[in-house]
């Protein structure tokens, strides 16, 4: 398939497959709501029409890009990165410690020192896989999963009990010092300048994947490993090094979500950022270039489901019944068109 | 103490024997976490309906298969990763399950119904672990001396022998899918029936567990009974360990995922030494 080919018929699949999710939404939302006008207008415009939901909407938007992004790096390189739940969460409560154990830095020293400890949690988690996998061949799908999936348990544990706050009648740990908080741009959301970052991450991969030798490299060995071998490449670096710094940006998006918009560790609270950074990963087609509209459209459809449930009669679990049936349909080759056979990561 | 184990090891087992029939066949086969739940939550719908122990894990089956099903219809049939499909059947099958019960028990917790049938056992096993063994034996005889069972395995390792001989390996693997399917959702059934209740995530890591035991048997039955066993006496002497020494719950909720990364770990060092 040559470049030019590609651009004329990558989109319009992806769009097959997306209006298929909208469908599938649409079909839900009309069989178990028993107004369905109403519940379909909070699902669709309806996150549009107050600050708070279009704050909401962007906000969530931003932490979904930087998991995405995480993905998307390790997916070039042909690793594939499910413990992105664990990492967020990994990322937050170590950003929530640091704060709560050092609590009278000044506002930018505190709110870095946060974001540096939460993005070494996430990254130190996925190196761990990472070098599972370069020194014995441990299937890094299956243990990023793993060791997320228990460290999620072991951090509940720590937000149940030694980092629990007493006073809340939720269960959370207690709530980090005012001046580590970023403030909001389109109050009453939590909307803040982490989305900068976004501007900064986005184009800052793009260029290292499309247009360095590192990044050359990297996508080599995600495509055809054998070849990579072949001419000479340390796989056993890229085997370690993307994986980590998905982790370092998944850990990132907790730490940010804590000092943006949660401002202390609920349980559970990651909100599927891990999960719906690889159906946005694999919207965009491993490219960070079509990342941002993915993530656009991702989040509209999880947050437009959420405000419904909110809004309307509808009490289901219709954002993951949504994301589920994008996960079953998003990668199919088939819907998008594809006629030769070829191995599907 | 060792039948009590045998008797939590039923439905890992079960499931992992599944798994093999996908594992065998070529196919990595993720989605049995939601076909697990998927049959825990319909045995009890159907026996909260007044369903017996019998109609209730047949349905329980039905239901893995239909999950199974669409499983591999997105993964054959639109050619979909067999990895993200198959999380998609273990994000989506929870969802539904939380919707249906809110839908008709009017929550989302834990469901309860009020008659349940007494499981029948035997010297110290019942019914469930009983059907679990010979399903065992049952399946060491297909897989191994049987026509289909060659068919099967040869999907997995000689695909071109296959087509060579005029048989689709991808029929193969959607018949490995549906059976795992059928398998996982009578595993899900025990979970449930035999607690009596229906609580949301109690397949609680088993799908990948039985997987990891399939890897760490090096697919081989009596290696992965061996494998499952373990698993579960693990467990259950994490569970003693709360009592002693003072172990909170939630922390041993992750001890499953690490014993089974650890089992993994060691699998691929032993492999390596091997080479």
């Amino acid at each position: 398939m040559n470049p030019s080919e590609k651009k004329e018929f990558r989109l319009p699949p992806v769009f097959l497959i997306l209006l298929l999710c909208i469908a599938a939404a649409t079909g839900l939302i009309l069989l178990l709501s028993n107004d369905p006008a109403e519940a379909l207008y909070y699902f669709f415009p309806g996150i549009f029409s107050n600050r708070l939901y279009l704050g909401n909407f962007l906000n969530y938007s931003v932490l979904l890009s930087l998991t995405g992004l995480g993905i998307i790096i390790a997916f070039n390189a042909g690793s594939f990165n499910l413990g992105g739940e664990g990492q967020v969460y990994a990322g937050a409560i170590c950003a929530i410690a640091a704060a709560l154990k050092f609590p009278d830095l000044p506002s930018g020293a505190g709110i870095i020192m946060m974001t540096l400890c939460g993005t070494a949690a996430g990254a130190l988690l996925a190196a761990l896989s990472g070098i599972m996998k370069s020194r014995w061949q441990v299937n890094e799908l299956i243990s990023t999963f793993l060791l997320s999936a228990g460290i999620t348990k072991v951090i509940d544990y720590l937000i149940l009990g030694p980092l629990s706050n007493p006073d809340s009648y939720l269960i959370t740990t207690g709530e980090i010092p005012l001046q580590y908080r970023l403030p909001p741009i389109i109050p009453p959301s939590h909307f803040n300048l982490s989305f900068l970052l976004v501007f900064i991450l986005i184009p800052a991969s793009y260029f290292y994947l499309h247009h360095s030798r590192g990044g050359y490299e990297l996508r080599m060995i995600g495509y055809n490993r054998e070849f990579a071998r072949f001419g000479g490449l340390n796989l056993g670096m890229y085997d370690t090094a993307p994986l980590t710094v998905s982790g370092a940006l998944h850990g990132l998006t907790g730490a940010i979500a804590v000092s943006g918009t949660y401002f202390a560790g609920i349980l559970g609270f990651t909100f599927g950022l891990g999960w719906n950074g690889i159906a946005v990963a694999m919207i965009a087609s491993r490219n960070p270039a079509y990342l941002l509209p993915a993530v656009l459209f991702f989040s509209w459809m999880t947050q437009g489901a959420r405000v419904a449930v909110l809004q309307s009669d509808l009490s289901l679990e219709l954002g993951n019944i949504i994301q589920g049936v994008l996960f079953l349909l998003i990668s199919s080759q088939a819907l998008r068109g594809l006629q030769k056979k070829r191995d599907p990561l | 103490m060792i039948s009590g184990i045998l008797n939590n090891a039923a439905p890992l087992l079960l499931a992992a024997m599944g798994g093999l029939f996908t594992e065998l066949a070529g196919v990595l086969n993720i989605a049995m976490e939601g076909m697990i739940l998927t049959g825990a939550f319909t045995a009890i719908l159907v026996s909260n309906f007044g369903g017996g122990l019998l109609t209730s894990t047949l349905c329980a089956a039905l239901a893995g298969l239909l999950t199974a099903w669409v499983f591999s219809l997105t993964s054959f049939k639109l050619r979909g990763n067999i990895f993200i499909t198959g999380l998609g059947i273990n994000i989506l099958m929870p969802a539904l399950t939380a919707s249906f019960s809110q839908k008709i028990f009017g929550n989302q917790g834990i469901i309860h119904p009020g008659s349940l049938r007494h499981i029948p056992s035997t010297a110290g096993l019942d019914l469930y672990t009983w059907g679990t063994l010979a399903c065992t034996g049952a399946v060491m005889f297909i897989l191994y001396r049987t026509y289909p069972g060659l068919t099967l395995r040869a999907s997995g390792r000689q695909k071109d022998l296959l087509k060579s001989k005029g048989i689709s390996p991808e029929k193969v693997q959607t018949a490995a899918v549906l059976i795992s399917g059928m398998m996982c959702g009578i595993s899900g059934a025990i979970l449930s029936l035999r607690l009596g209740a229906y609580v949301p995530g109690m397949s609680a890591g088993k799908g990948w567990i039985a997987l990891v035991a399939i890897y760490l048997g090096y697919k081989k039955i009596p290696g992965i009974v061996a494998a499952c066993i373990f698993f579960t006496a693990a467990e259950a002497i994490a569970n003693q360990a709360q009592g002693i020494l003072q172990i909170p719950p939630s922390l041993i909720l992750s001890f499953p995922y690490f014993f089974t990364l650890m089992g993994l770990g060691l699998f691929a060092i032993l492999k390596k030494r091997r080479q």
